[in-house]
């Protein structure tokens, strides 16, 4: 299952752009339509989405949110194990390695581009531990 | 969702086609991934008697069963093909991040057939699978492929790299695959496959989430689990470790060891806490095999004291889903190199006799560039010094350069001709088995070998099980397959009643006894890792034991079946009787796969920690195949085994998907 767009959509191309793996196609003005082969199901098209114009691999409705309040990660460095599984997971690359402490020389996952974080929680997901939590 | 694709991916170098193809549900479960995902494939589709370095032989690069379902260590992928070394089956065994790569394209292995005309990579992203030009990127080593390729590629997110080096380019049979900047898999000359089929690398770069069908369970088992590693025990100083070798030396008992103590030194230095401490327990083999404690003393094993070694390190290493963090990122001229490991500095100190800790991180970094295997390369030089010694070499053979024990110096030019496969070091790069049999006068005695692959820095004469499992195992030459303290650690009677469990304290002879218990807890052993390599287990999260490290609930959680212990080690038995059969097939006589002699014991050292010491080889190795279900002579797998696990027919795949790769040739102005 992907995402799927419908006729509501606008063709505005806010989703092409945010897409972290070009699943989305369509011209200016017209509708899109997203590669199921391709897309990964991270839900930030449907974030963006001015016309609720996209739903989840569910069938549900996607709301659009401000990007001021798109979930990001909280890593709890008690939990954490240093094991990277977060930073691979994540598709835009937003992760990656704090400095390590002068008495723990584990370096710690840290959200290095909070930017770039698109909230999909893949890095939540990808926890072994539950170190993550989506805020 | 399961924690597989049922989908590989097939890219045929000498036509530049990709194809899909789908894996029954079947095939997981009597295979799981990794190696055993490999050998169902392999065995039917690399033809017998296959030229290992040519188009025919299949080259996989596969992902643990259990990787990205929210285990713990699981992040090991695997190459396997034909090996060009032994002639049998060959695999190699990796960390880093390659791994969940594999399966974030959407694939649980990519096997490579064919030959390119070209050099070419292999890029797969979201979209799939292309082949491109790699001209350019012909000659570079395994760091500038990878940081070129990352550059090249730059996209959202940074992709993962397997590449080779010169060395694999130059089709050296010990060349291995590189990734994360230096990370091996490095053992079964798997490099030269890839030099022989013109592909310099593998380039992922997919996103898709991975996952498990019970998370929560997952999440559970994973958290328990990692407490068992993080504790931070605290641990005497580097120079006393020295002294707990001696200590275990000393000791007139053998004790059951307990992989949960290993683990703080391996936090703590990596595997090289190991180096001083083993060789005074009797563990590293001291020049060439024929030395010992007493050659390579304290005072000279005070070079890789293992706070020295500490001292260079700037932050701790971890594979993808590990919470160890064994490896180590050094300082090396300028720029940043791996820590060596505990084979590598055994390799280029003990056994050569040397005592330069500058020198093994050269060495160390060099081969790590160039692509070539480590022990390999080791063991070859301490070859090639012994047969100076004995008039085997001459200046004439070395362009005029001396080959003395302890010559650090030496020891690097003869790596650095070994990577340019010039003067001696053309001989050389094939392994020591190949150089022994061009220059004679004996000298195959001294090639320490088994099946014409060096045999790794564990001494036989301390722990038999080494020579047993080096010998039986479809690739030789291995240490990491199996050895009683292994099974010590591995804690398998807590899951699998029906094994014996080792008593806490035994009198060292015991373990020199050719008996049932001995080929009982080797089988189980073979079994074991045989499904750790299916699931993509770390061997040393396995060293934990399975009581700590839940490999088996982690196993029937991820995937929602129900299996229970034995029949995991069912499935392991199931891997390891295909890969012997891969070998039947080739017609190789199985009983001339055993270990050189001397590293069993025979004659036995005369000082030393394991002064008189020979392993009853023949014997055991005749009780390990009566007990697996082999022929007990001849190691061939008996009808009825074959029968009994179901092995024929291997696989039940149906091809699908057929898309064609685009070829792209690189843009002129990045370089290349």
């Amino acid at each position: 299952m992907a995402y799927n767009i419908d006729k509501k959509c606008i063709g505005c191309g806010l989703c092409v752009r945010v897409c972290p793996v070009t699943a989305i196609r369509g011209q200016l003005h017209a509708q899109h339509t997203v590669d199921a082969a391709v897309c990964i199901e991270c839900g930030v098209c449907g974030r963006v989405c001015p016309a609720s114009a996209i739903q989840d691999a569910t069938g549900s409705t996607c709301a659009r949110l401000k990007h001021e309040d798109w979930p990001q990660p909280d890593m709890d460095d008690t939990l954490c194990v240093s094991c990277i599984a977060c930073i691979q997971a994540c598709p835009v690359g937003c992760l990656g390695l704090g400095r390590p402490g002068p008495r723990d020389p584990h370096a710690r996952p840290i959200l290095k581009m909070p930017d770039r974080c698109i909230g999909c929680g893949f890095c939540y997901g990808a926890c072994p531990v539950g170190a993550i939590t989506m805020k | 969702m399961k924690p597989y694709r049922g989908r590989i991916l097939w890219v045929d170098l000498t036509t530049g086609t990709c194809t899909n193809e789908e894996i029954a549900e079947s095939v997981y479960h009597a295979y799981l991934g990794g190696l055993g995902l490999a050998v169902s494939i392999l065995y039917n589709r690399i033809p017998a008697g296959a030229d290992p370095l040519g188009p025919d032989n299949v080259l996989a690069f596969v992902s643990g069963l259990l990787t990205g379902s929210g285990s713990l260590f699981t992040g090991r992928w695997m190459a396997a093909a034909k090996s060009p070394l032994t002639g049998t089956w060959g695999d190699a065994n990796c960390g880093g991040t390659l791994s969940p790569t594999i399966k974030q394209c959407g694939y649980d292995g990519i096997f490579v057939t064919g030959v390119s005309d070209h050099p070419v990579y292999l890029y797969v992203d979201s979209h799939g699978p292309e082949l491109r030009d790699a001209t350019g990127l012909w000659g570079m080593d395994t760091i500038e492929t990878e940081e070129t390729l990352k550059k090249l590629v730059a996209g959202n997110r940074e992709p993962s790299v397997a590449c080779i080096g010169p060395a694999g380019e130059r089709l050296s049979l010990i060349a291995g695959i590189s990734n994360d900047g230096g990370r091996m898999a490095a053992r079964s000359g798997l490099g030269a496959i890839m030099g022989s089929k013109m592909l310099k690398a593998v380039v992922l770069s997919g996103s898709r989430p991975m996952g498990s069908e019970n998370p929560e369970e997952m999440l559970r088992l994973s958290r328990v689990c990692a407490r068992h590693v993080t504790q931070d025990i605290p641990l005497p100083p580097g120079r006393a470790m020295p002294l707990l070798g001696a200590l275990l030396r000393h000791l007139p008992a053998t004790m059951r060891m307990d992989g949960g103590l290993s683990i703080p030194m391996f936090r703590k230095w990596g595997t090289c806490g190991m180096d001083q401490a083993s060789v005074e327990w009797g563990d590293t083999p001291v020049r060439n095999w024929s030395g010992s404690e007493k050659d390579y003393h304290r005072r000279l094993s005070n070079a890789i004291d293992p706070d020295r070694i500490l001292a260079r390190e700037q932050r701790k290493y971890h594979c993808y889903s590990c919470p160890l963090g064994c490896g180590g990122i050094c300082a090396w001229q300028g720029s940043e190199t791996h820590k060596p490991e505990y084979e590598t500095i055994a390799a280029f100190n003990a056994l050569l006799m040397c005592t330069d800790l500058d020198a093994v991180f050269a060495i160390n970094d060099r081969l790590n560039r160039a692509g070539m295997d480590t022990i390999s390369a080791g063991g070859t030089i301490a070859w090639a010094l012994e047969a100076w010694e004995k008039g085997v070499i001459t200046s004439a053979d070395t362009d005029g350069l001396e080959l003395h024990w302890g010559d650090s110096a030496a020891a690097l030019r003869l790596v650095d001709l070994m990577i340019a496969r010039e003067g001696i070091g053309e001989l050389l790069a094939d392994g020591s088995l190949q150089a022994a049999r061009h220059f004679g006068h004996g000298s195959e005695s001294f090639a320490i070998q088994a099946g014409g692959q060096e045999i790794a820095m564990h001494d036989p004469r301390l722990d038999p099980g080494y020579a047993l499992h080096a010998s039986v195992e479809p690739t030789p030459g291995r240490h990491t397959t199996g050895c009683q303290v292994y099974y010590d650690m591995y804690r398998l009677w807590t899951r699998v009643p029906s094994l014996p469990k080792p008593r806490l304290l035994s009198a060292k002879r015991s373990k020199y006894r050719a008996d049932a218990a001995q080929a009982a807890i080797a089988v189980a052993n073979s079994c074991f890792t045989q499904l750790y390599n299916g699931a993509g287990l770390c061997m040393f999260g396995a060293m934990l034991g399975v009581d700590r490290i839940p490999v088996f609930e982690w196993l029937n959680a991820a995937t929602g079946w129900h299996m229970t212990p034995a029949e995991y080690m069912t499935v392991g038995r199931r891997i390891q009787t295909v890969r012997q059969l891969f070998n039947v097939r080739e017609g190789i006589d199985l009983r001339s796969l055993a270990i050189n002699p001397r590293a069993a014991g025979h004659p036995p050292l005369l000082r030393g920690a394991n002064r008189g010491r020979s392993v009853q080889l023949t014997a055991l190795m005749r009780d390990y195949w009566e007990h697996i279900g082999w022929d007990p002579e001849t190691g061939v797998p008996s009808p009825s085994t074959i029968a009994e696990l179901g092995i024929a027919p291997l696989t039940d795949t149906t091809r699908t998907d057929d898309t064609v790769c685009v070829e792209a040739t690189l843009e002129t102005d990045h370089g290349l």
